[in-house]
């Protein structure tokens, strides 16, 4: 071609995103909020997986958790309180060339957004859930959330919530059509990675629940668990997860638990001795809506008119 | 802690920049923290991550230096994208307020894991120039785990002190 060098190619290159090409903003979470290390991960399996960062969406609600998006250089949708999942459902049903990722904390999910929460499962679109869980409202400083423990103090219940904590996992267990449910605490990385990464590998909802530390608010909840490592159990299995020694050496009780095992993991997520931490469920089979929802999407306008038009004309008089 | 690589395939020149990459991942994240975390004065956890930026920075410059004589400018073909948290401290582990004591002991958590990363990878290593090596680095973090001992053996009790928290600084909207 005239003007072009001898040694000049017009290959395309093969794009190769470092970690840089999926931070965003610098997090302005509190120094040692379990957060960063999340987010971290999240970039992390972003990497490893090679996803364009401009065909990846992140939606949240409203929480400290929920400013994500903000820290990540793709899309993003900064939502209302509650609301992350409808928004997600309704991105990933017109767009499901997205990877779609949700972060939401215990309150934005579990409390306000609860409806949507239990939906979603049920809808099952190929979506990555985080619930970032830390047992308070962070955002609005310290209010009881649905999963606040009875002895933390707090500012709506001095004297501890009044109630026993909703246990998430056994409710998303319970409901129909689920296909991936999962448990990992915020600090231990090697964990963190591996369940993120096998949640976004999923095809279908992805719910992984992260104990995550607030040390300004309740220090206490991940401090006992960080004290306590025999409060946990770590699930390893061939078709859940595999960890290095190295990091099983840091959770003395493990177990074996195969995560197509529906029964098992129910009766994991009941048992209140231990804190099980891996996949617990995991279904790659379950019927996906936005499957169903994509069905037409690549009709011209003309022919959807035409279609909208015909069915119309059926109730002409 | 990891990395994806298949250690047991490393060349020298490979396992070199490994080290030194271990070194600048863990010395970019102390500067985080130390950027988080700020100076309130006197030898605070905040100093304390300063000079752990200077510590790790002088350890992959003579490790990088070792390898310019070795292999001179052969481009590397290894980035900091192959590893993951092996010698740097989890991104959540330090504290607003926390206390240099409880600094160091980040510190020294950080240095144990990286001896025990070079330990757990030693029996799959064949090549015995990057054994000696890694044989090197090990004990090397073994001594600065000694080193942060003592200099934490002679801290004040002031060094326990934690500092109350400006609920004004959590996040808003
Ligand atoms: C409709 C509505 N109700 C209440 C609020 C106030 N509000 C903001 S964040 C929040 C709770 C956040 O808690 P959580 O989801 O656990 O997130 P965290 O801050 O702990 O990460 C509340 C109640 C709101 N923004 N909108
Ligand atoms: S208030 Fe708690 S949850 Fe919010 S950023 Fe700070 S430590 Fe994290
Ligand atoms: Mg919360």
């Amino acid at each position: 071609m005239f003007g072009l060098k001898g040694d000049w190619s017009l290959d395309v290159k093969e794009r190769y995103f470092t970690l840089q090409d999926y931070s965003g903003a610098e997090p302005r979470w509190c120094t040692g909020c379990g957060d960063h290390g999340i987010l971290a991960a999240v970039h992390r399996v972003c990497r490893d997986s090679q996803i364009k960062p401009e065909k990846t969406v992140a939606v949240s609600g409203i929480g400290c958790s929920s400013r994500l998006p903000h820290y990540m250089n793709t899309y993003g949708f900064h939502g209302l309180h509650g609301r992350a999942l409808p928004v997600a459902c309704g991105v990933k049903s017109r767009r499901p060339d997205l990877d779609v990722w949700v972060a939401t904390g215990d309150g934005d999910c579990f409390s306000i957004g609860a409806a949507h929460w239990i939906h979603a499962m049920r809808y099952n679109m190929d979506i990555t859930l985080l619930v970032f869980d830390n047992g308070i409202y962070g955002l609005t400083k310290k209010q009881t959330s649905p999963t606040t423990p009875m002895d933390v103090p707090t500012n709506t219940h001095p004297s501890g919530a009044l109630l026993p904590p909703l246990n998430p996992l056994t409710v998303t267990l319970g409901v129909t059509n689920i296909s991936f449910v999962a448990q990992i605490v915020d600090w231990n990385a090697p964990l963190r990675h591996e369940v993120i990464m096998k949640a976004h590998q999923h095809k279908g909802t992805s719910f992984v629940r992260i104990i995550q530390r607030c040390p300004v608010y309740v220090e206490a909840i991940g401090k006992s668990l960080q004290d306590e490592p025999a409060r946990m159990k770590l699930l390893t299995h061939e078709k859940g997860i595999q960890l290095d020694d190295g990091v099983k050496r840091l959770f003395p009780n493990h177990a074996e638990h195969d995560p197509s095992d529906l029964h098992a993991a129910r009766e994991l997520a009941e048992d209140s001795s231990a804190l099980p931490l891996g996949i617990l469920y995991h279904n790659p089979d379950a019927p996906r809506y936005d499957m169903m929802t994509s069905v037409g999407m690549e009709m011209s306008v003309d022919d959807r008119l035409a279609g909208m038009n015909e069915a119309l004309d059926h109730f002409a008089i | 802690m990891s990395t994806r690589l298949d250690l047991s395939k490393l060349s020298l020149m490979d396992a070199l920049d490994l080290a030194k990459l271990i070194e600048m991942e863990a010395c970019h994240r102390y500067q985080m923290f130390a950027s988080q975390l700020g100076r309130s004065g006197g030898y605070d956890a905040g100093a304390f991550f300063s000079t752990m930026v200077e510590n790790e920075a002088k350890h992959g410059q003579e490790i990088e230096a070792r390898r310019k004589a070795l292999f001179g400018d052969a481009p590397a073909r290894l980035t900091l994208d192959d590893l993951f948290d092996v010698e740097a401290p989890d991104m959540g582990a330090p504290r607003r307020g926390m206390s240099t004591v409880q600094a160091f002991e980040i510190g020294l958590a950080a240095e144990k894991k990286a001896y025990d990363f070079y330990d757990m990878a030693l029996p799959g290593i064949t090549d015995p120039d990057v054994r000696e090596l890694f044989t090197e680095l090990r004990d090397e973090e073994m001594e600065h785990v000694d080193m942060l001992r003592e200099a934490m053996a002679k801290l004040p009790s002031s060094a326990s002190a934690e500092a109350e928290l400006d609920l004004d600084e959590t996040p808003a909207l």
